[in-house]
């Protein structure tokens, strides 16, 4: 029976924890695709029918999005544990803005699941006519959007805390940290002004989220600088 | 059916739907600890197998349920069986409890770890 005598390397958990982040790029992008292409604004007869007609597509967006909570949680330890010798209040933090960010992106996809619901109800929810319940998807459609813009808000905010600890943590660029931190400040602008000035278009994220591309890759092509490292993790503890 | 007992009855489906989405968590969670029993070893291995299988099973039928409901109507209620395995847990801690050394032993190995 092995028993953990040695810590994990940091080169593992970067490693680790770049590979599980960068996962989340093509599931986040495929997100955007389904919606993309199955919504149609202003018309809720088209937007059902799309949505019928490519159930499968939409159904896999609701399970991408489920997913991409669940990759986060192991992602998040990875990091934990390679940034906490550096503060380890602000890895907590972290890990507590993203643990508290995940059952909120899940149940928000009960809006979709809302939807086939209404689509399929003919007879279940005979009460309604056909038109009357494809009018209210985009209502569940709508609401969903807002729930990703109240996730968005956990998205943001630990991103900060990561930034800051890339930032002084001496075993990587802190060019990545700055990033991360303007990836915050853009996620947390588009779901403030998605709630508070609904009718201004604010699509900030595209352009700052790049920090958690750039990020996971460094972690997963250049690793740490064990030695950097090291002298952390030795250090006697602060906080 | 009148109207508001038809809206009644979608938002009882849609919470039996939230029950699920929580289940994904919960199937993780059966996986990892069906994981650590069998690794740590201080407690019968085979029940840490079982768990992990039923983690699995429920992770299974929680994505049918999304994907392709009509072949999850098939699969339940026998891909939930193996849940059985989570009340054979609580039995056994509370009947046999755990091999004490081989706790200590495995938490002395872990002050080493960060």
């Amino acid at each position: 029976m092995t028993t953990h005598t040695t810590e994990t390397s940091p080169l593992v958990n970067a490693r680790v924890a770049g590979a599980l982040y960068l996962t989340l790029v093509p599931l986040g992008f495929f997100m955007l695709y389904v919606s993309s292409s199955l919504v149609v604004p202003g018309n809720a007869a088209a937007t059902a029918a799309h949505i019928l007609a490519s159930e499968s597509l939409f159904r896999l967006g609701i399970v991408s999005a489920l997913l991409i909570q669940i990759v986060n949680i192991f992602v998040v330890l990875a990091l934990y544990r390679l940034l906490k010798p550096v503060n380890q209040n602000m890895a907590l933090l972290m890990v507590i803005f993203i643990l508290l960010g995940t059952p909120i992106a899940m149940l928000n996809e009960l809006n979709q699941l809302a939807v086939l619901l209404l689509l399929h109800g003919t007879d279940t929810l005979a009460g309604f006519t056909t038109d009357q319940l494809q009018a209210i998807v985009p209502l569940f459609l709508d609401l969903h959007q807002l729930g990703i813009s109240i996730a968005g808000i956990f998205w943001g905010l630990w991103l900060f805390p990561m930034g800051y600890l890339v930032l002084k943590s001496g075993f990587l660029p802190r060019i990545l940290g700055v990033l991360l931190i303007i990836g915050c400040v853009g996620y947390l602008i588009e779901s403030l002004a998605a709630i508070l000035f609904p009718n201004f278009e604010v699509n900030i994220a595209l352009f700052t989220f790049w920090g958690e591309v750039l990020f996971p890759l460094w972690l997963v092509i250049r690793g740490v600088n064990v030695e950097q490292w090291k002298e952390h993790a030795l250090a006697p503890r602060s906080t | 059916m009148e109207q508001p007992q038809a809206l009644a009855f979608m938002f009882l489906k849609l919470h039996a739907q939230g029950y699920t989405i929580s289940m994904v968590l919960f199937g993780v969670y059966n996986l990892l600890v069906g994981y650590l029993i069998f690794r740590l070893n201080f407690m019968l291995r085979t029940l840490g197998v079982l768990l992990a299988i039923s983690g699995l099973c429920y992770l299974v039928n929680c994505f049918a349920t999304f994907i392709a409901p009509a072949f999850a109507s098939h699969l339940s209620p026998w891909i939930l069986i193996p849940g059985i395995s989570e009340l054979l847990v609580a039995v056994w801690l509370v009947a046999f409890g755990v091999n004490v050394q081989r706790w200590r032993e495995q938490a002395a190995a872990g002050e080493a770890l960060p």
